[in-house]
C-alpha cells in the first residue's frame, strides 16, 4: 500500500492522465507474449504514473481486451493466445483494484450490484471491469460468473440486491438471458430490483437487447452505476440509505 | 509457405478421382462450393454428422453469426496465391457447444469453383473450454476472496479494542482500527507508520518488545500486561503472526483492563456512584410512587436491624419509618408536590423494638413512565431504647420549639402529656431554687407532699445521689 503523503500528491493529477493508442497496442502484444508479468508491470507502471481508475480500466485494459478479439477475427491470433491474453490483463486488474482509492462509506447509502457475465457468456472482462466502476461509486458490489441460471437465482435468493448488472456480447444468448431475466425476477429478495444489460451486444445491436426484460440497457459502462442510481431512486429506492439525485 | 517448385511437370494428368482422395486424405473437411458460396459436395476423413445437411446449402448459412464476416472475407481471398487460414463456427445440430474449423479456400479453375479445405478443431476447442472455465473459477474465487476481505474490513473497523497491524520486520504501524487510535491517542495519520511499541511506560516497552520477538521467531508468545506512559490505561496486549508473501505482519490486540478504563467515562462514573450509595454512612432509599421499598443499601438495614436486602425490599417504608403511616403519607405528598424534601424530621423503628430519630431529605427520580423517588436518611440521635416503642426519655426539658418539631410526630395526648411533665419540672426546679434546696419547704410550696416530690425529682432526674436520703 502506497503511504499515505504520496497518495496526496498523486490523486491531482490522476484525472488528466490519458492513454495513448500506441500503448494499447504494445499492452495487447504484451498479453500474449510468452511472459506473462511483462503485462501486469506494463499496467502497474500505468497507474504508478497516475494514470486513474476510469482511465486505466475503460482507456487502457478494455481497449487492449478488444483489440486482442480483432486479433482473433482476423485470425492472426489463436483463441488460447486471445483467452489467455485477456486472463492476464484481468489478473492485471485484479491485482491493482486493492490500491484504488476507496469510496467513502455510505455515499450511496449502502446499495448492492451484482454484476456478472450473463449465464454462458465467456466474455467475462467486461462485467469485472464495471463492477469496479460500480464499487468506486459506492456501491457494495459482487460479482460472477455463474455457472447456471440456478446458481445465479440462489444468490439472487440469498442476498438483497438493489440492481443486477448482465454483460451479453454472444447473440445466441437472447433467449436464454431473457428467460434468466424472468427466473431473477421471481427469485429476488427486492421486488423492486432493477435489471440493467450492458456489454458488446447492446453497443452493436441496442434494438435486439431492448425487448428481453431488463429495466434498461447500459452501453457505455462509465456511465452505468449513475444509470443504476436513477433506476433505483425512480423506484422508491426504500432500501436504508439515502437516495442520490441524479 | 513453399509451394511445389514445378507443380506442371508432375499434376498435369492428376485425375480427379485420385486428387478427390487426396484432399479427403489431406484434411478433416473439405468443401466444393460454386461461384455464389452455396456448397455442392462434401467430404469428410472423420466424424461430422454437422455437415450431413449442408449440400444444397449457401456456405454463410452454415457458420454462427459471428463467423459470417469470415466466410465472406475466405470467398474474397480465394483468388490469392497463398489465401490464410480463418477460423469459423458451425453451430452445432443438438445445440451443443460451437464447431470449430479453420478453412482455408482456394478457387478452382472453370465456373468459378471454390474448393475450401478445413481443419477440425474440436479437439482444441475442448482444452480451450476447459481453460474458460478454469479462468472463470479463478474469477469466483476472488470476488468471494473480496467479499471476505470486505467483512474483515467492518470487523476491524467495529471491533470495541483496539487492534493493530504491525510489520513484522520495521515493526511499524500499517493499520490500526478506529478503537486503537482512540485509545492510544493522536490521530489516524500519525499512529499509521510509527513504530510499535510506543508511549508505553518503560516496563510496557519491553514487555512488549519481547512479546513481539518470541512471536516473530518462534511464532507465539504469552500476553504482557503494559500500562500507558501517561494517563493510567493499562492493556493486556496479545499478539500473532501472520506470514503473506514478501514478509508477515503482526497483529497485535490491546485489551484494556477493567481496573484502568479511565476514570471520566459514564459507566466507571456509574459503577463508582453506585458502589458510593451502597457504602454510605447515611441510609438510601429508593421508593416507588406508593411508598414501597425498591432498593435499600447496607446502612438502612443496619439502622431498621436487618440482615438481607430482601427483608427490606417491597415492603412499605411505613413498616420502619414514623410512628405511624401519616408520616410515609406527608413525605409522599410532599414529593409529588414539591419533588423533593429536605430536613424532615421523624424516628425509625428497629426491628428489635428501639426507634432512632431521624432526618430525611428525599429527591425524585423519573424512571419511564413510572416513578420513584430516592430517601435519605441520617440518623440525628445515636440512641437506641430497648424498651417498647416510646420517645426516648428527655434529660433535660424540651424548649417550645422542640416541642413544635414533635407536632405531627407525636399524637397531641403524648404532646400534652409531655408538656404537662415539663411545666411540672420547670415548676420543682424553681420551687427549689427559690427554698434554696430545702426540700421540705420546695414541697409545701408545690404543695405536694415530700414523698411526692421525692418522687418526682427521682423521675425527672433532679436528685443528687448523696441527697437522696433527705
Amino acid at each position: 500500500m502506497a503511504p499515505a503523503r504520496r497518495h496526496r500528491t498523486v490523486t491531482r493529477d490522476r484525472a488528466r492522465a490519458e492513454i495513448a493508442d500506441s500503448e494499447v497496442e504494445t499492452l495487447a502484444q504484451l498479453a500474449i507474449d510468452a511472459d506473462g508479468s511483462a503485462a501486469m508491470a506494463y499496467v502497474a507502471a500505468a497507474w504508478e504514473r497516475g494514470v486513474g481508475m476510469e482511465v486505466l480500466c475503460l482507456g487502457l485494459l478494455a481497449p487492449a481486451a478488444r483489440r486482442l478479439g480483432e486479433r482473433w477475427q482476423e485470425d492472426r491470433c489463436s483463441f488460447l493466445q486471445v483467452t489467455l491474453g485477456v486472463g492476464r490483463l484481468q489478473q492485471a486488474l485484479f491485482r491493482l483494484a486493492p490500491r484504488f482509492p476507496r469510496p467513502r462509506r455510505g455515499d450511496v447509502g449502502g446499495h448492492r450490484a451484482l454484476i456478472a457475465p450473463a449465464v454462458g457468456e465467456q466474455h467475462t472482462f467486461g462485467a469485472q471491469m464495471t463492477a469496479e466502476l460500480f464499487r468506486q461509486d459506492g456501491w457494495l458490489t459482487s460479482g460472477g460468473p455463474f455457472r447456471s441460471r440456478t446458481e445465479l437465482c440462489a444468490t439472487l435468493r440469498r442476498t438483497w440486491f438493489d440492481v443486477v448488472g448482465l454483460s451479453l456480447a454472444t447473440q445466441r444468448l437472447l433467449d436464454s438471458v431473457a428467460a434468466d431475466i424472468g427466473a431473477i425476477r421471481g427469485a429476488s429478495r427486492n421486488p423492486q430490483l432493477v435489471v440493467l444489460i450492458g456489454g458488446r451486444l447492446v453497443e452493436r445491436h441496442p434494438g435486439l437487447v431492448a425487448g428481453i426484460g431488463a429495466d434498461g440497457t447500459a452501453a457505455d459502462a462509465r456511465a452505468a452505476p449513475q444509470q443504476a442510481r436513477r433506476a433505483v431512486a425512480r423506484r422508491g429506492g426504500d432500501t436504508p440509505g439515502r437516495v442520490d439525485a441524479p | 509457405m513453399r509451394p511445389f517448385r514445378a507443380p506442371k511437370d508432375w499434376l498435369e494428368d492428376l485425375d480427379p478421382g485420385v486428387a478427390s482422395r487426396l484432399i479427403a486424405a489431406a484434411t478433416d473437411l473439405a468443401l466444393v462450393l460454386d461461384a455464389d458460396g452455396t456448397i455442392r459436395d462434401v467430404a469428410c476423413a472423420g466424424e461430422a454428422s454437422f455437415a450431413d445437411d449442408w449440400v444444397g446449402r449457401g456456405w454463410l448459412d452454415t457458420v454462427t453469426v459471428e463467423s459470417r464476416p469470415k466466410v465472406e472475407a475466405l470467398l474474397a481471398a480465394a483468388d490469392q496465391p497463398q489465401p490464410a487460414w480463418r477460423q469459423v463456427n458451425h453451430p452445432a445440430p443438438d445445440g451443443g457447444a460451437d464447431v470449430p474449423v479453420t478453412y482455408c479456400a482456394l478457387r478452382l479453375e472453370g465456373a468459378g469453383r471454390v474448393l475450401a479445405i478445413g481443419r477440425d478443431l474440436r479437439s482444441t476447442a475442448a482444452l480451450q473450454q476447459q481453460l474458460v472455465e478454469v479462468q472463470q473459477s479463478l474469477e469466483r474465487d476472488y470476488w468471494q476472496l473480496r467479499e471476505a476481505e470486505a467483512r474483515y474490513r467492518v470487523l476491524f473497523q467495529m471491533a470495541a479494542e483496539p487492534v493493530l497491524v504491525v510489520d513484522a520486520r520495521t515493526r511499524r504501524v500499517q493499520d490500526a482500527n478506529p478503537a486503537a487510535v482512540r485509545m492510544l491517542g493522536g490521530s489516524r495519520g500519525r499512529l499509521i507508520g510509527q513504530a510499535f511499541p510506543r508511549g508505553f511506560d518503560d516496563e510496557g516497552q519491553h514487555r512488549i518488545e519481547r512479546l513481539l520477538e518470541a512471536v516473530t521467531s518462534i511464532g507465539h508468545g504469552d500476553d504482557v500486561e503494559a500500562a500507558r506512559e501517561r494517563g493510567d490505561a493499562v492493556f493486556r496486549v496479545s499478539a500473532s503472526l501472520l506470514r503473506q508473501q514478501g514478509g508477515a505482519v503482526l497483529l497485535v490486540h490491546l485489551a484494556p483492563e477493567p481496573a484502568s478504563e479511565p476514570a471520566g467515562t459514564e459507566p466507571a462514573m456509574r459503577l463508582r456512584l453506585a458502589q458510593l450509595v451502597e457504602s454510605a454512612p447515611d441510609a438510601v432509599l429508593i421508593i416507588d410512587g406508593d411508598g414501597i421499598i425498591l432498593h435499600a443499601n447496607r446502612a438502612f438495614l443496619d439502622l431498621a436491624g436487618l440482615t438481607h436486602p430482601d427483608q427490606a425490599r417491597h415492603q412499605p417504608l411505613d413498616r420502619w419509618l414514623g410512628r405511624q403511616s401519616v408520616d410515609l403519607e406527608i413525605l409522599l405528598a410532599n414529593l409529588r408536590r414539591y419533588r423533593s424534601i429536605r430536613l424532615y424530621p421523624t424516628t425509625l423503628r428497629g426491628a428489635h423494638g428501639g426507634s432512632v430519630k431521624v432526618e430525611v431529605s428525599a429527591g425524585t427520580a423519573p424512571n419511564g413512565a413510572q416513578t420513584c423517588y430516592g430517601i435519605f436518611l441520617r440518623h440525628v440521635d445515636t440512641r437506641l431504647g430497648s424498651a417498647g416503642p416510646e420517645l426516648p426519655e428527655a434529660d433535660h426539658p424540651r424548649s417550645v420549639e422542640q416541642m413544635t418539631e414533635l407536632v405531627g410526630q407525636v399524637p397531641l395526648k403524648e404532646l400534652v402529656r409531655e408538656s404537662t411533665d415539663l411545666i411540672e419540672r420547670l415548676c420543682i426546679e424553681a420551687a427549689l431554687r427559690l427554698t434554696g434546696d430545702n426540700r421540705a419547704s420546695a414541697a409545701e410550696l408545690l404543695g405536694l407532699s415530700r414523698q411526692s416530690l421525692y418522687v418526682k425529682m427521682r423521675r425527672y432526674g433532679l436528685m443528687d445521689p448523696d441527697t437522696s436520703s433527705g
